[in-house]
């Protein structure tokens, strides 16, 4: 092989291509349900929307709350079972086109991180199809994935632009820097503290921002070096690794403790630095933990009977919890994913693939208590219609801003209640101007 | 997709199928180069979407931006202005601030369907420094009839 073959299909430490996959989707699984959901009430109100690419204006239907949430919602699921069975290259293919139409289909959704997730989905689907079993103990295997190292590839591109325009005059001068950190009040007497020991107001950030510059570009340096670092024996591989690792951890999770509008890209990106930079024995050791539960309810002797007891079960719960959601395009997505679960399953248990459909439908219904469990503790339908009671205060009637105040109170946290709001605007709608 | 063998490792694909990936990489690689490329080289810098600035300065711009737009009916030189809040959900109106193009242009087309009375609408960005330097000042005008727009950009 020449030296661009090997840099791409030399062997990998399987555990890496494997806790990568599996982390990010898990990661969008949460992402989907609990973040993106909240926002869908925006989707097409007004009848306006734009869609980035003037051609998907075109083809798609006019975007609304049900058709947002209603995917976000498949999404979610897809990515959640995929996560815990691995799936198939259909699911995958599925699992790209729908989340990148989720985000697509509005430019309401600018988020960068989210195409970066595209192209890491589009990447999963060349990703070799690895089981926990294959990559346990120390991840001893090694696999050719140059898919793998296609995405190390891709994020090193971005921090590599993510550190140019740091060169620019707004950035260098730490003048952003100062906008972002400007409201955190602990950030401001940390740096009131800093600033007794005699340095230089504008020289500190100054130097803040070129630091932050140069850690992009060691973190990128490092994806191209480090990610063929299981089969080489240089000793400066570790040491790099570790620095890429503290730094990313360093950056992204210093952004967590800043009021910046970026959702879940930190987590991605420290998600990401992990599978790369991590010990392979660490991994390794990860994935026994995280696969314990599976692995004991794996156990057990499957008949196509029991398979399709447990596929008609799951469908039911699916559905179920579509259903109880009370959002927009719940039903319609519980039902969608329900049919098919079933639909497959059947197919599947009667031919040769039971043991497999069943991991899935096990995943499916895991799923989708893990989200009946989320809109429980978190307060994501209560967001969801304070969001289109905002919008509908400006935009809609009196009427409407008092059903999506009841909505919303239904699911409020009990220091959040909108009675007091929900009573006051009923008094307003009972007085004769109204009647 | 890699085969594996039986001490493990995984193989990789032929030498066929190596060639054919390499090609698809290189193509890969080269559009995830030029796509931000384009963007800063481009002389609007706008659409920072796909450029990977992970900082926007349009974000966080050092100055306020307010949009206005104003629909003309006929030879009405006055116009009546839009009041984007009662139009438009509140998630549209920084991109307006911002100047994002797609939503100005979408904007100004939705106005001119909105009544065969519009005969233009206008759409102003004004930006305003706090310490009075030069900010960005945009304008843009869409003639419903003929669907020519024209626009005028500086620094005021």
């Amino acid at each position: 092989m020449s030296v661009w073959e090997r840099y791409w299909f030399g062997p990998v430490a399987a555990v890496r291509p494997y806790v990568l996959e599996r982390v990010v989707l898990f990661l969008l699984a949460l992402d989907a349900w609990l973040q993106f959901v909240p926002h869908g009430a925006r989707y097409g109100a007004g009848g306006f929307n734009v869609a980035h690419f003037a051609w998907l204006d075109a083809v798609q239907p006019a975007p609304t709350p049900g058709l947002h949430v209603g995917v976000m919602l498949i999404v979610g699921g897809l990515a959640w079972v995929i996560a815990c069975t691995g799936g198939n290259l259909a699911l995958r293919v599925l699992l790209v086109v729908l989340f990148t139409w989720g985000w697509a289909m509005s430019l309401l959704d600018a988020y960068q991180h989210h195409y970066l997730l595209s192209l890491l989905l589009g990447a999963f689907v060349f990703f070799p199809r690895l089981h926990a079993a294959d990559v346990r103990n120390g991840g001893a295997r090694r696999v050719s994935a140059w898919a793998f190292v296609l995405v190390a590839a891709n994020v090193a591109i971005v921090y590599v632009f993510a550190a140019a325009t740091k060169t620019e005059t707004g950035w260098a001068s730490g003048a952003v820097l100062r906008q972002v950190t400007r409201s955190s009040s602990w950030f401001q007497t940390f740096w009131a503290r800093v600033l007794v020991t005699g340095i230089e107001d504008d020289t500190l950030w100054e130097l803040v921002a070129r630091t932050v510059a140069f850690l992009q570009i060691v973190i990128a340096v490092a994806y191209v070096a480090v990610v063929r670092a299981d089969a080489s024996r240089a000793r400066w591989v570790r040491p790099v690794a570790a620095g890429a690792l503290a730094a990313a951890v360093g950056f992204h999770g210093s952004l967590l403790l800043f009021s910046i509008e970026i959702r879940w890209f930190s987590y991605y990106m420290i998600a990401l630095a992990a599978a790369y930079f991590l010990p392979e024995t660490a991994l390794g050791g990860l994935v026994g933990l995280a696969t314990f539960p599976a692995r004991v309810m794996a156990s057990g002797a499957r008949t196509w009977l029991r398979s399709l007891a447990v596929v008609s079960g799951a469908s039911c719960i699916v559905a179920l919890v579509g259903f109880h959601l009370d959002l927009p395009g719940g039903t319609a997505a519980g039902l969608l994913c329900a049919g098919a679960l079933a639909l497959t399953g059947l197919v599947a248990a009667l031919g040769k693939n039971a043991e497999r459909m069943h991991h899935v439908a096990v995943a499916a219904a895991a799923g989708a208590l893990v989200l009946f469990a989320a809109v429980h503790v978190w307060p994501i339908r209560f967001q969801y219609y304070l969001y289109d009671v905002a919008d509908l205060q400006r935009r809609g009637e009196p009427a409407d801003v008092l059903a999506a105040y009841e909505k919303a109170e239904r699911y409020a946290p009990p220091d959040q209640s909108r009675r007091r709001q929900i009573e006051a605007l009923r008094r307003r709608l009972e007085t004769p101007a109204h009647q | 997709m890699a085969v594996a063998d039986a001490g493990g490792t995984a193989r990789p694909p032929a030498r066929l199928r190596r060639r054919l990936i390499g090609l698809g990489i290189a193509a890969y690689l080269a559009w995830q180069i030029a796509v931000p490329l384009r963007y800063y080289l481009a002389e609007n810098r706008r659409d920072e979407r796909f450029a990977w600035r992970i900082f926007s300065a349009l974000a966080i711009p050092p100055y306020r931006c307010d949009a206005r737009v104003r629909e003309f009916a006929g030879d009405d030189q006055v116009g009546r202005e839009v009041n984007l809040t009662r139009t438009l959900h509140d998630a549209w109106i920084p991109m307006l601030r911002r100047g994002q193009g797609e939503v100005v242009e979408r904007v100004l087309r939705t106005r001119c369907e909105s009544g065969s009375m519009v005969a233009a609408v206008d759409f102003w960005r004004t930006c305003r420094r706090e310490d009075r330097a030069p900010a960005p000042f945009r304008h843009v005008r869409l003639d419903c009839r003929s669907g020519t727009t024209l626009a005028q950009e500086e620094m005021r």
